[in-house]
C-alpha cells in the first residue's frame, strides 16, 4: 500500500464543480477521482463542453473546487498557504494550452525560461535551450512567437511546461489548433519528451488515436469520469 | 533582473519592429508636456524671484544694523564693532527720510538716503549704476537722482531741484520763513529694481544729516559681505545682535524685505501647485491606458498566475509601467523644458516684434529678457512627484491585474 501511494504525484477524490449561469446552476463535473502515478500517462476525452478543461483547472488548482479534495505529492492541497500554491504549482506542474499563450514581447528563448524565472528558480539558460533542441527549435530560439508557426508555438509551449522538471504535464487539447500532421508531431514529441524527463501527464484531447498514445485512457460524460 | 521589471520593460518597448502602443504613447506625452510646463514656469518663477533676491541685495547689502528709526550717535563704535568681523566686505553708515523735491513745476516726493561716500568700501556700487553724470562730482551740495524720477521732474545731470525737508514745515508752522535747499543733480541712477528706480534720492550722509539736524547722527549702517552667502548672512546677524550696544541691531536683507519675499514664494508654490494639475490629468491617461493594457493582456495574466507569479509580482509588472512612463516623462519634459528655455529670448522678440509690444513690455514688465533660475529643490520636487503620481496611476491596473483568478482569465474572450 505505502509503495503505492509512494508513486501517486497528484490525486482527486470527489472533485466537483458547477458554474453560475442566468438559469441557476449548471453541474459540469460530479465526484470526479483520479489518480496520477509518477512517469505515467493518462488521457481524458469527451464532448466539447463535457468539463475536460475545468478538470485540469482544478488538478492543478487553478480553479477551486465546489468539493472534493486534493494531493500534490501526497500534500494535501487545501493546507496550502495561498501565498505558497502559485509557487508549489509552478515548480510540480508544468501546463500546455490549447492557445499557447506565448508572450509575444518576449523570443521562444525568453518564454521558456520565463517558468523558471516565474516559479523563482533559476533561469538556467542552458537546459531551456536543450529543450528546445528536443523540440526542434533550435534554430527558433532567437525567434519571436509571432514569426512562428502554430506547431511551432506549441512545441515552445511544451518546453516552457517542462522549464521546471514538473512532476506532472497538464495538457489541455494541445493539438486542437494544429493541422493532424502537426498535431502528430507536437503529441509524438510531447510523450516522448515527458518519458525522457520521468513527468506524469494528463492529456486532454478528442483525438481517440492521440488518447491511445496513454497508458490509461479516461472518458468524461455528464460530469463522471470513467475508465476505457 | 525580476521578470517582472523586465516583462513590464518590454511591454512598454518591444523589441524589433514593433513599436510602443498608441496608448503608452499618448500618456508619456501627457506626463512629458505636464513636466516640461512645471519646470519652465518654476524655472522663470525662479528667475524672476532670483532677479528680485538680486536686486534688493544689490541696493541695500546683505545686512543692515539699525535701532528702529531712531538715531544712533555711536558711528565710529558701531563701525569698529561690525568691520571686526572677517565676511565683512564693507560697512557704509547711511541717513534716510522724505523729502519733497521741486523741479520747475514738477514736484515729487522721494525717499532720501545719505550714504557716506567718504568710505573707501561702497555698500551699493552707485558707481557702476550711473547712466549719466558722475561719482566724482558729488559734493555736499549735489544729489543723485534714480532715473524714473529724473524722468518726472524732467531734470538731468547739470539741473537744479528744490529741497524741501520736514523739519522746514515744522519751522513753516512757526511763521519762519522756508527757504528750500538748492542742489545740484549730479548723477542719474538705474538699479534695475523698480522700487529703488522709481523715486528715490541718493545725497552725501553729511547733506542729510544737514537737512535732517542729525548732527553726528545716523539712521543706520549698510553691510556688504564679502560672499554672497545667506546662512553667513544669518550667522552675522546673531553674532552682531550679542554684540551691538544700546537699541542698535542687525537684521539681514530677507528679515528686511519678509513681507516681499513671501509673496514671491507664495506665488512660485500656488503656481506649482496648480500646475501639478496637469500631471493629475496626465497620471488618468496613464491609468487608463494601463488599463487597457491589462484587459488586453488578460489571458496573458492568467497563464502567469498559472505558472506561479504571485499576486504582488502582477501588481509590481505594471506599477512599473507607471514608474516607466513617469520616468520617461520626466526626462523628455526636463529636456524639452531646457532647450525651450534657452531659446526663450528669441522667442520673446519674435513675438514682441509680430505683436508690437516690446515698448509695453519695458514699460510695465520692466524686462525684455525673461530671467531663468534653475532651483535643484524644484527640479528634485517636480521628478518625485511626477514619479509617485505615475506609479500610483500604475497602481489600479495592477490591482486589478493582481486579484484576477487565473481560469477565470484564461478563459476571457
Amino acid at each position: 500500500m505505502m509503495s503505492t501511494q509512494a508513486e501517486i504525484v497528484l490525486r482527486a477524490e470527489g472533485l466537483a464543480k458547477s458554474f453560475i449561469s442566468g438559469t441557476g446552476s449548471i453541474p459540469v463535473l460530479r465526484d470526479v477521482s483520479l489518480s496520477v502515478r509518477s512517469g505515467r500517462s493518462l488521457s481524458i476525452r469527451g464532448e466539447s463542453g463535457c468539463g475536460k478543461t475545468t478538470l485540469l483547472n482544478l488538478l492543478s488548482r487553478i480553479e477551486t473546487p465546489d468539493a472534493g479534495r486534493l494531493w500534490w505529492q501526497e500534500r494535501a492541497v487545501e493546507k496550502v498557504r495561498a501565498s505558497s500554491l502559485a509557487r508549489a504549482r509552478g515548480r510540480l506542474i508544468g501546463m500546455v494550452f490549447q492557445s499557447y499563450y506565448l508572450v509575444p514581447e518576449l523570443d521562444a528563448l525568453g518564454n521558456v525560461l520565463l517558468a523558471a524565472r516565474v516559479a523563482g528558480l533559476k533561469a538556467d539558460k542552458a537546459r531551456a535551450a536543450d529543450l528546445l533542441e528536443k523540440v526542434g527549435l533550435k534554430e527558433r530560439m532567437r525567434s519571436s512567437p509571432l514569426t512562428l508557426s502554430g506547431g511551432e508555438r506549441q512545441r515552445v509551449s511544451v518546453a516552457r511546461a517542462l522549464m521546471n522538471h514538473p512532476k506532472v504535464m497538464l495538457a489541455d487539447e494541445p493539438t486542437g489548433n494544429l493541422d493532424e500532421h502537426s498535431g502528430g508531431v507536437v503529441m509524438e514529441m510531447l510523450t516522448a519528451i515527458c518519458a525522457q524527463e520521468g513527468a506524469s501527464l494528463v492529456l486532454v484531447t478528442h483525438n481517440r488515436a492521440f488518447a491511445a498514445l496513454t497508458d490509461e485512457q479516461f472518458l468524461l460524460a455528464e460530469g463522471v469520469l470513467n475508465g476505457e | 533582473m525580476p521578470w517582472y521589471l523586465q516583462l513590464a520593460i518590454r511591454q512598454l518597448f518591444p523589441a524589433g519592429k514593433h513599436r510602443p502602443s498608441f496608448f503608452f504613447l499618448v500618456s508619456a506625452l501627457g506626463v512629458t508636456l505636464g513636466v516640461m510646463i512645471l519646470v519652465i514656469v518654476q524655472s522663470v518663477m525662479g528667475g524672476f524671484d532670483h532677479e528680485h533676491r538680486s536686486k534688493m541685495v544689490l541696493t541695500s547689502g546683505q545686512v543692515d544694523v539699525r535701532a528702529g528709526g531712531s538715531v544712533l550717535h555711536n558711528q565710529r563704535e558701531l563701525l569698529t564693532i561690525i568691520r571686526a568681523h572677517d565676511e565683512v566686505a564693507a560697512a557704509v553708515p547711511y541717513a534716510q527720510g522724505v523729502v519733497m523735491l521741486t523741479s520747475g513745476q514738477h514736484p515729487a516726493f522721494p525717499f532720501i538716503m545719505g550714504i557716506d561716500f567718504s568710505q573707501k568700501e561702497q555698500v551699493v556700487p552707485f558707481s557702476q549704476m550711473l547712466i549719466a553724470g558722475s561719482i566724482e562730482a558729488m559734493d555736499d551740495d549735489s544729489v543723485l537722482l534714480s532715473s524714473r524720477l529724473a524722468e518726472k521732474l524732467s531734470a538731468w545731470t547739470g539741473s537744479m531741484v528744490d529741497v524741501y525737508t520736514p523739519l522746514m514745515i515744522e519751522k513753516l508752522k512757526a511763521d519762519e520763513v522756508m527757504l528750500p535747499r538748492q542742489l545740484r543733480v549730479c548723477g542719474i541712477y538705474e538699479t534695475g529694481w523698480t522700487p529703488f528706480d522709481s523715486n528715490t534720492v541718493v545725497c552725501t550722509l553729511p547733506l542729510m544729516q544737514d537737512l535732517y539736524e542729525l548732527g553726528d547722527g545716523i539712521h543706520g549702517v549698510s553691510v556688504r559681505l564679502k560672499q554672497d552667502d545667506d546662512e553667513v548672512a544669518f550667522g552675522l546677524v546673531t553674532a552682531l545682535n550679542a554684540e551691538l550696544p544700546g537699541r542698535a541691531y542687525a537684521q539681514t536683507w530677507m528679515d528686511l524685505n519678509r513681507d516681499f519675499l513671501w509673496v514671491l514664494a507664495f506665488e512660485k508654490n500656488m503656481m506649482l501647485f496648480l500646475l501639478l494639475f496637469i500631471i493629475l490629468v496626465a497620471a488618468f491617461a496613464i491609468a487608463v491606458a494601463q488599463l487597457l493594457t491589462v484587459l488586453r493582456k488578460t489571458r496573458e495574466i492568467g497563464l502567469l498566475e498559472a505558472m506561479g507569479a504571485r499576486p504582488r509580482h502582477l501588481a509590481l509588472l505594471y506599477c512599473f509601467q507607471g514608474f516607466f512612463i513617469g520616468l520617461i516623462g520626466v526626462g523628455l519634459g526636463s529636456v524639452l523644458a531646457v532647450l525651450a528655455l534657452h531659446y526663450r529670448n528669441p522667442v520673446i522678440d519674435f513675438l514682441a516684434r509680430i505683436t508690437q509690444s516690446r515698448a509695453a513690455l519695458e514699460q510695465f514688465y520692466q524686462f525684455t529678457q525673461l530671467p531663468v533660475y534653475y532651483d535643484p529643490h524644484d527640479f528634485w520636487f517636480i521628478s518625485v512627484a511626477t514619479l509617485i503620481i505615475s506609479t500610483l496611476a500604475g497602481l489600479i491596473p495592477a490591482l486589478r491585474a493582481a486579484y484576477m483568478k487565473p481560469a477565470e482569465a484564461l478563459r476571457s474572450e
